[in-house]
């Protein structure tokens, strides 16, 4: 892989090369970051330090591991010393309620076609939970698999399916909300 | 997963794929200055061992060559004990060299295995 390379070099001491991998990585570093804190300044000061702290790690990454998931491990607790609030996951106890149809879901998202989807995205990301919309960010922007953000957050694997669940019937609730209300302000 | 969560599954990543957070246009700069004053990450000596692990199928030509031996020895001390006398005697002019080779090579796969398990 074209990182490895890129990692071999910088510990080669080629520091030139640790271009790339910021260059590759800073914006879903980035977007990981301000899911938790929910701060553009504070996402970027947490991100810098992310980086520093993979430089210094660098020599212990095992070339047989994900580069990707090491990292975002790094920016993940990263993020959590700066949050510095309550705990960013709670616990849910019932799976059940987190059901949602095919057609509300169609419905949720037909709304947007006339929109801004980026911005009301966005809008609807911010609005969650943080520990939801990080789920929905790894899972759904970056395609982590369920194994890999287990090995980023220490949840279970199940639990991890239970919140993916509840954090997808939110965002559509919440997508449905905000279109209706924009909608109200336009009329 | 059935075929109403792929199909949720889909819509949410489509509707995901656009919402990636843009960082300030300056945060990569921001990021290699910090980097440059950071002290160069030591250099690692990378060592090279020739893949050097027993694999399985020379591992049993050796037990059963080893076992043939064995049989050999145990068939020429019953049925040809002169024989065995006379191959005793004959080690005996190479003894010196045989022990020599085992002093030298004993060791120096022992503290090579060492070495590496260290590593």
């Amino acid at each position: 892989m074209e990182e490895h390379k890129w990692i071999k070099d910088v510990l080669a001491g080629d520091t030139h090369s640790f271009s790339y991998l910021v260059g590759k990585y800073q914006q879903m570093a980035f977007s990981i970051a301000f899911r938790i804190l929910g701060n553009r300044e504070e996402a970027e000061e947490a991100v810098q330090d992310a980086f520093v702290k993979m430089y210094r790690a660098l020599p212990d990454f095992r070339f047989d591991s994900k580069f990707s998931t090491w990292f975002y491990t790094i920016v993940y607790r990263t993020s959590l010393t700066a949050y510095r609030k309550e705990p960013l996951f709670t616990d849910y106890n019932e799976a059940a309620s987190a059901h949602i149809t095919p057609e509300e879901a169609g419905n949720a998202a037909s709304l947007l076609e006339s929109n801004d989807r980026k911005a009301v995205i966005s809008n609807v990301l911010k609005r969650l939970p943080p520990d939801e919309s990080l789920l929905l960010t790894l899972y759904y922007l970056e395609e982590c698999s369920v194994e890999e953000i287990h090995q980023i957050t220490q949840l279970t694997l199940s639990n991890i399916k239970v919140k993916l669940f509840r954090a997808r019937k939110r965002f559509y609730e919440t997508l449905k909300h905000l279109m209706k209300h924009e909608t109200y302000a336009i009329l | 997963m059935n075929r109403e969560d792929n199909y949720i599954d889909q819509l949410t990543r489509d509707l995901l794929q656009s919402a990636g957070e843009e960082p300030s246009a300056g945060l990569g700069l921001r990021i290699m200055q910090r980097i440059e004053k950071e002290a160069p990450l030591a250099r690692r000596k990378v060592v090279v061992y020739a893949d050097d692990e027993w694999k399985a199928t020379p591992l049993i030509i050796a037990g059963v060559a080893l076992y043939l031996m064995l049989a050999g020895c145990v068939i020429g001390c019953l049925f040809q004990p002169e024989i065995v006398d006379e191959a005793i005697r004959e080690m005996k002019e190479n003894f010196p060299y045989i022990v020599t080779a085992c002093v030298i090579f004993g060791p120096l796969t022992f503290f090579a295995k060492l070495d590496r398990l260290i590593a």
